[in-house]
């Protein structure tokens, strides 16, 4: 993975954000596996769109959050993503 | 009159069904990821956005149902104010993609008399969102069946069929003439295309007495599931239809003893409640016993809000409602077509339904049956007494209650 990866929610995976307890879920109505995040995974896999690139993604979300470096944002996003990918909630598209 | 044997016995079998209930929700197979999510939350969560949506997606029907909640406003089925396909895409595009709903149940009036609506399932699924339909299934062709096959995912969706009786003729008095047959072979249709089907039955005075034959009817079809449901009176022309609370008693003793014949049917009968029991003195011992015997207390603390707040109704006008069972004038949470969403469900705090209820504030806090009762359903309360504190419509102990605790 990398900054030129495109990734998208895997078919079957819904998201659902609890505002009420900053809890983020994936829930994956294939497998029956969910995910739990917290609001800043919220914000990082509702931009993950099938089209745009990491890189892309990275540039908008430290847009919104200028208090973080480019660098932090990216490590962040290809931590995150990294699990999903390999729990099967994010495939890859490129 | 009821004779006191044949209330224990019946008293019995309700006991048993519920925990037959509680037994098949404890290990549910479908949609587990669902219920983790929810198992996963704190108890009492009162969610930040619904996550189900009933979509009511016209008030046109094919069909005029002597049972039906709109028969007595021959009008409805003709009004023109459904949401069209663009502006029905729009609505899915916000309660998925924003809103984050994980299941959809689409209604009407009759979903197929749309000529979109598999253009708008279609749609949908795209999106990968569990869906129920609940159709009366006469639209429904081979072909059109083979096309909801490929549309639907036999894991999280499903086809829910109105079947009024067990026979042609119960079915016909309430559904119309050539009806039976029809529902019968759509039931076929979707079962060989490998879709899941449960059937929705009404218990009316016109079908009750042939509804045990059910069972070998639901057999036969190899459908995956039954929901028998109380008859909600709508109408005055309806009366007819009403079950007295005997009769009551006596078809619900005979099809609940002939549903344990039937175990690999998954049965929800909800016609029968505590509250039947109530209306007999000796099924007030009855009920006082059982607490004492498995020592019930009742629960401290708990929300008695029906769902959290985790569903809302749209109607096809747009206006939206927290409960399907109170779609007057005060229950609406606002309009679509006149406030974004946001607005309407900011609103939410000033309707009734979002008023507190649990132990403290409820009227029936110190009622001996509350540890079996749990008071019921709000909408009822509401609707006869204007306080979601109260018991519902349906409890006929509630006023005697009430004298007694308050004079
Ligand atoms: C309003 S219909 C809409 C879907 C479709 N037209 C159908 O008949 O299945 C939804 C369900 O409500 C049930 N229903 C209608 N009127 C009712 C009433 N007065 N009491 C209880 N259930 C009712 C119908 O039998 C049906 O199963
Ligand atoms: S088919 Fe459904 S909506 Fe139409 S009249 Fe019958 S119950 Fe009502
Ligand atoms: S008074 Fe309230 S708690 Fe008691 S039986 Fe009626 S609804 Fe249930």
């Amino acid at each position: 993975m990398d900054k030129n990866t495109i990734l998208k929610l895997a078919p079957l995976v819904l998201k659902r954000m609890e505002y009420g307890i900053d809890r983020f879920y994936l829930l994956n109505f294939s497998n029956d596996d969910i995910w739990i995040g917290n609001y800043a995974s919220f914000v990082v896999i509702s931009q993950i769109d099938g089209v745009r690139t990491i890189h892309q993604i990275v540039k908008n979300i430290q847009d919104q959050f200028e208090d973080y470096t480019c660098n932090q944002v990216y490590e962040a996003i290809i931590e995150i993503a990294n699990e999903l990918v390999k729990n099967g909630f994010l495939i890859n598209v490129k | 009159m009821i004779d006191k044997d044949f209330l224990c016995k019946l008293f019995e079998l309700y006991l048993n069904h519920e925990e037959i209930l509680r037994r098949n929700s404890n290990k549910v197979k479908s949609l587990l990821c669902y219920h983790k999510y929810k198992k996963s939350l704190p108890p009492e969560y009162i969610f930040s956005f619904p996550n189900q949506l009933i979509l009511k997606l016209t008030e046109a029907c094919n069909l005029r149902c002597k049972h039906c909640f709109y028969a007595e406003n021959p009008n409805y089925y003709n009004k023109k104010s459904e949401f069209s396909t663009s502006e029905i895409k729009k609505l899915i595009d916000f309660f998925v993609d924003e809103i984050n709903v994980l299941f959809i149940t689409l209604t009407g009036g009759e979903v197929f008399v749309r000529d979109d609506f598999l253009e708008i399932l279609e749609y949908i699924k795209r999106k990968f969102l569990p869906v129920t339909i609940q159709t009366n299934g006469l639209l429904i062709d081979e072909k059109k069946a083979f096309i909801l096959s490929q549309l639907l995912n036999p894991k999280t969706d499903y086809v829910q069929i109105s079947l009024d009786g067990a026979d042609k003729n119960s079915h016909e008095a309430i559904r119309g003439t050539g009806t039976f047959e029809k529902t019968i072979n759509t039931i076929r249709h979707l079962k060989k295309c490998n879709i899941r089907v449960q059937i929705n039955t009404t218990l009316t005075s016109v079908n009750a007495p042939k509804m045990e034959h059910i069972f070998e009817l639901c057999d036969n079809l190899n459908v995956n599931m039954l929901s028998i449901s109380k008859f909600e009176l709508c109408s005055e022309q309806q009366r007819y239809l009403k079950l007295s609370a005997d009769k009551l008693m006596e078809y619900s003793s005979v099809i609940l003893a002939k549903s344990r014949n039937f175990r690999n049917i998954r049965m929800n009968y909800k016609p029968l409640s505590i509250y039947d029991f109530l209306q007999y003195t000796e099924g007030r011992t009855l009920i006082e016993n059982y607490i004492q015997k498995n020592n019930l207390k009742k629960m401290q603390n708990k929300c008695l809000i029906c769902h959290h707040h985790d569903k809302i109704t749209i109607s096809s006008e747009g206006n939206i409602f927290f409960c399907s069972m109170d779609e007057s004038e005060n229950a609406i949470l606002g309009n679509l077509r006149k406030q974004g969403f946001y607005d309407i469900w900011e609103n939410r705090f000033n309707t009734p339904y979002f008023q507190t209820r649990d132990m403290t504030t409820t009227k029936c806090k110190n009622c001996k049956y509350i540890p079996i009762c749990n008071t019921g359903c709000m909408a009822s309360a509401y609707k006869k007494y204007g306080d979601i504190n109260c018991a519902p419509a349906e409890c006929s102990y509630f006023e005697e209650y009430i004298k007694e605790q308050y004079g």
